[in-house]
């Protein structure tokens, strides 16, 4: 077998051991470790929520909002990616006409069943719109399952949550497919799909692609 | 899946197979490269093959990994998957003298498929079989007790069948639960005055999870038990089978949830492997580190939980400490602190934030004071020597035969691991050792996991200090999700996230196994893809299987709080358990 | 749903504390008042006994270190036991194959008790639309809190707790479980649960994608299983 493999030989007790000495060692760690909590209570590692919070990073997967344009509707377009991609099937959109022809559809119901919802992200990954981020706000008890199904209202963009003194915002639509982008950027890159897409399409509708372009007919030689 | 197909199919002994079966029963099957070697035998003469393949020394397949069986019934192919070929049982076997894996298969009838057990042969497939019978329906004549794992004894049917529906329950009552084969057992042994028949769990603080030993005690020796599991079985195979393979990424991090990121990695790089796609370096790299910080984390918590159950609780004070600060690290790659789902096929979800090299080597500081720490407590403590050396004993040639993989079989002296002997994800370049033990009691498994952990930290810190550039993820756009940049104003954009949403990313039809070393042993993924977006079937081989399988063999002749000691060491964790 | 096998819980009804009494004999000052300091010592002794299956165990573990300490609620004594427990956090999956020991668990816990329900998978069965998982544990056990989360963090579950807490102070609780004699949710009268839209409710079921009704889909499904099974007979 390849590999440097180390052996632990069996353990033979020392005499140290074996009078239980190794034992004063572990009390004087624990005394330690005790004497400083009680003294020094900076070092102290519990967090003592609700008064003080632990700081979570800017990708933090807590409840989802939903994205508002600078007129006040909501980004959302009904698309159903969000509800697609989720492994819990947790969100329920029905859709409406927007009279708007740009924006086309707009969602008239929009829930997530937040005691369905395993905070994967994905919703957040899956939306073409930017309309679905995800909060730092991990406060979620409810004390009927009713109260955890989150409708339009409670779901849209709100100064308290994303303002000051809020959550503020967690996970976010990254661009982490990217080659050689850092997270949050957004200068083009000059790429295009488009060759891959034709191919992609051959080979889908099982049409061959383009036959590459013969070679020009060689001059005609004499048969041999 | 890779062009090249090996001559032999991969299998070396091909011509002794070859003269030992003279009438084709038994045959190699060309496998791609990536794939395991493969060889097909005839109903008639699958016990045979076992034997010959366990036996004969050019082939040597000593351990037994997995039994797969696969219902073929809504697979593309010939009438015969739909009738004489419905299922199909693939049994995974591993030489621990050549270091090779093979895969034996072979076909059953839809109408009571029937096979011989493979019991007498390797004894670990005692409860694979079981698995088997109780999720596909494939009897085993001769087997000591088929019946169902799993599932709850009120269950109709077969769950893993492709006729069963996915949501389809049955009621389970009390008298469902209470029987088990032991408990209705009234003999006693000749020698014995007299016996008490006691319950294990599976609601016990000592059984970390659902875990259930139903014990025969002679006063505080244990004289006969039976383990039993299927209380946390969450269906995560037929879960995978109805969504699509990203949506089956958040699910493999409840497999086992003290180290999520290591099965994730597993499942990334199966499906990968299937789509014949590389992913970039610096991915490669931050699974890697994230992997072992995983596997640091895994080992603390099972050395923390042991320790409560034999009273310490101070222990499992510390090493929360450092497993508290790994979360940290991961919650600020990908967002939240124990089910990450940051693998995705073809890479990562994100890049590491800006200070992951300084952290990761912050960290490495800690963690290493808190192994310290532990270890000031633990290993020289003459009461945890007494308790834990000397029990729960397996010797080599039991945990080779009842399919040990991972620390608890490389503290019995077998020194597998597969980072080492089939090296993937850039371990080959990483220098660390592989500790080995050979007592087989439970102070060796500890000291083992212990020593692990050191070697973890010096895999990190090499990696980290060459931690290369570029993109966490793979260009190819058919199966990553295109950047966020093009999905806004790009046509093509669009249209290749919408198809990767909506209809998953579409695996060529085919099959692998494919395995890593997680936390408890080797971690397998047999998938079965049949073209579509989702996964036809994906099996995982749990690490701790064969561990609790084998558990109420190991506590025979011990006490009571010697199984308790034993059960910690062997780090059961029931979420892989059952699936 | 599937109307097929209809799936009838282990569940009892739990009789009401002690018919014909009520919680507060009259309402003056003085019994008013022993009943707010019995409250606060019920709510700042609360007493956790943690059913913990799966990763939320793991969650539940990381909130009684020392880095959250729960023990700071007065919760220190964990106990396995339930006789010696009021507060049941069922923290993990709950499978049909569990459901018969957690509901003996609950019976054997003595009065008064709450249960809080951690995690996505015990309030509702989570992404686990499946043939081996209660979809919540309210089908078994009532539940006075259900926290959110997979797995909630530990910050979310002492939130979830000190909601509790309030709720017992103000004596919500031990009046909410007198008034109502639970009846398991799937029996059809609980009109918390029937309010319940049915894409929530929803287990996997076959043609639908996902457990949501699309008939043109499942249409489309069907007529493709029919085509495939005429062209395998050809």
């Amino acid at each position: 077998m390849p590999g440097r493999v180390v052996t632990i030989q069996p353990h033979e007790p020392t005499l140290g051991e074996r009078l239980y000495l190794p034992l004063l060692q572990g009390m004087a760690l624990t005394l330690k470790k005790f004497v400083a909590n009680v003294f020094t209570p900076k070092t102290r590692p519990t967090i003592e929520y609700p008064e003080q919070r632990r700081q979570y990073s800017d990708r933090y997967r807590g409840r989802h909002i939903l994205k508002t344009r600078e007129d006040g509707s909501l980004k959302c377009v009904a698309c159903y990616m969000c509800a697609t991609a989720c492994p819990a099937d947790c969100i329920n959109i029905v859709a409406g006409e927007h009279p708007n022809l740009a924006y086309e559809k707009y969602p008239t119901v929009f829930e997530i069943d937040l005691l369905r919802c395993v905070m994967c992200g994905f919703c957040v990954d899956a939306c073409p719109k930017d309309a679905i981020w995800m909060t730092k706000d991990y406060e979620m008890s409810y004390f009927s399952r009713q109260d955890a199904i989150y409708g339009i209202p409670e779901l849209t963009e709100k100064p308290s949550d994303t303002g000051e003194g809020g959550p503020g915002y967690g996970y976010r639509p990254y661009y982490g497919a990217s080659p050689a982008k850092k997270a949050g950027q957004f200068e083009p890159s000059g790429l295009s799909l488009l060759p891959m897409t034709l191919a992609r399409n051959a080979a889908i509708n099982r049409v061959p692609p383009p036959p590459p372009k013969p070679p020009a007919p060689a001059p005609a030689k004499p048969a041999a | 899946m890779s062009a090249t197909l090996s001559a032999t199919g991969g299998v070396s002994f091909a011509p002794v197979l070859e003269r030992k079966f003279p009438d084709g029963s038994v045959s190699v099957e060309r496998r791609p490269a990536a794939d395991v070697p493969t060889v097909v035998a005839a109903p008639g003469s699958f016990h045979e093959a076992a034997r010959f393949l366990r036996d004969d020394p050019a082939a040597g397949f000593d351990l037994l990994l997995d039994l797969v069986a696969v219902d073929r019934l809504k697979l593309d192919g010939p009438p015969s998957f739909r009738g004489d070929e419905r299922f199909q049982l693939n049994a995974l076997l591993y030489s621990t003298k050549r270091n090779e894996h093979l895969r034996l298969r072979v076909a059953l009838p839809a109408t009571e498929p029937r096979l011989q057990t493979l019991a007498e042969v390797w004894p670990a497939s005692n409860w694979f079989e079981r698995e088997a019978w109780d999720l596909m329906g494939i009897r085993f004549d001769g087997h000591p007790n088929l019946a169902r794992l799993l599932t709850h004894n009120g269950f109709v049917g077969h769950a893993l069948r492709k006729d069963y529906e996915a949501g389809q329950r049955w009621l389970c009552t009390d008298e469902d639960v209470l029987q088990t084969a032991l408990a209705a057992k009234t003999d006693l042994p000749e020698d014995v005055f007299e016996t008490m028949t006691l319950n294990f769990g599976p609601s016990h603080p000592s059984t970390h999870g659902t875990l259930r030993i139903v014990l025969r005690v002679d006063g505080e020796r244990i004289v006969a038990a039976e383990s039993e599991c299927g209380y946390l079985h969450r269906c995560f195979e037929k879960m995978s089978e109805t969504h699509t393979y990203t949506q089956v990424i958040p699910y493999t991090d409840r497999l086992n949830y003290c180290s999520p990121m290591i099965n994730g990695n597993g499942y990334a790089r199966a499906v990968e492997q299937m789509l014949g796609i590389e992913i970039p370096a610096r991915a490669r790299a931050v699974r890697v580190v994230l992997s072992e910080f995983s596997r640091i984390m895994d080992h603390m918590v099972c050395i923390g939980a042991n320790l409560v159950d034999l009273g310490g609780l101070t222990t499992f004070w510390y090493s929360y400490q450092a497993r508290e600060e790994i979360y940290s690290l991961l919650e600020a790659c990908c967002g939240a602190r124990l089910t990450s789902s940051y693998a995705r096929i073809g890479g990562l979800s994100l890049d590491v934030p800006d200070n992951f090299v300084e952290w990761c080597r912050t960290l490495g500081r800690s963690v290493t004071t808190h192994i310290r720490e532990v270890e000031t407590l633990l290993t020289k403590n003459r009461i945890f020597q007494k308790r834990m050396s000397g029990t729960g004993v397996v010797t080599k040639e039991q945990a080779i035969a009842w399919g040990f993989t991972g620390p608890c079989l490389r503290a019995s002296g077998v020194g597998y691991d597969v980072r080492k002997d089939k090296p993937y994800d850039g371990y080959d370049e990483v220098d660390f050792d592989v500790p080995v033990a050979t007592a087989g009691d439970n102070y060796s498994r500890y000291l083992v996991r212990m020593e692990e952990m050191r070697q973890s930290l010096r895999i990190i810190e090499q990696v980290v200090s060459k931690l290369p550039g570029g993109p966490v993820v793979s260009d190819d756009y058919r199966v990553v999700l295109p950047p966020k940049e093009m999905v806004y104003n790009e046509m093509e954009g669009l249209i290749f996230h919408f198809k990767n949403v909506f209809e998953g990313i579409q695996v060529p039809a085919g099959e692998i196994y494919s395995y890593t070393e997680g936390a408890n042993g080797e971690l397998g993924y047999s998938i079965v893809s049949d073209g579509s977006g989702r996964p036809y079937r994906v099996k995982v081989r749990p690490p701790c299987f064969p561990l609790f399988a084998a558990f109420e063999k190991i506590i025979i002749g011990g006490m009571v709080s010697d199984a308790v000691a034993t059960l910690g060491t062997l780090n059961i964790i029931a979420g892989e358990l059952d699936r | 749903m599937n109307d097929k096998k209809v799936y009838l819980p282990t569940a009892r009804i739990e009789p009401p504390l002690a018919p014909g009494v009520p919680s507060t004999v009259g309402s003056d000052f003085l019994t008013t008042k022993l009943d707010a300091l019995v409250q606060w010592g019920q709510k700042n002794s609360l007493w956790p006994m943690p059913f913990g299956t799966a990763c939320c165990a793991i969650e539940f573990m990381s909130s009684v270190s020392s880095h959250y300490d729960l023990a700071r609620f007065g919760a220190e004594v964990v106990r396995f036991s339930p006789r010696q427990a009021d507060l049941m956090i069922i923290a993990g999956t709950i499978t049909d194959k569990q459901a018969p020991i957690l509901r003996k668990i609950y019976d054997q816990m003595p009065e008064p008790k709450w249960v809080i329900s951690m995690g996505v998978c015990a309030c509702t069965g989570g992404f686990y639309r499946a043939y081996h998982v209660v979809q919540g544990v309210d089908e078994i056990v009532p539940v006075d809190v259900y926290v959110a989360g997979c797995p909630p963090t530990p910050e979310n579950l002492i939130h979830g707790l000190i909601e509790l807490q309030k709720r017992i102070q103000s004596g919500e609780l031990a009046r909410h479980r007198e008034a109502k004699t639970y009846v398991p949710i799937r029996v059809g009268t609980d009109p918390q649960v029937e309010s319940l839209p049915a894409w929530s409710k929803a287990v996997m079921a076959p043609g639908r994608s996902h457990g949501r009704e699309f008939p043109e889909m499942a249409e489309s499904a069907e007529a493709e299983a029919a085509e495939a099974e005429k062209g395998s007979k050809a």
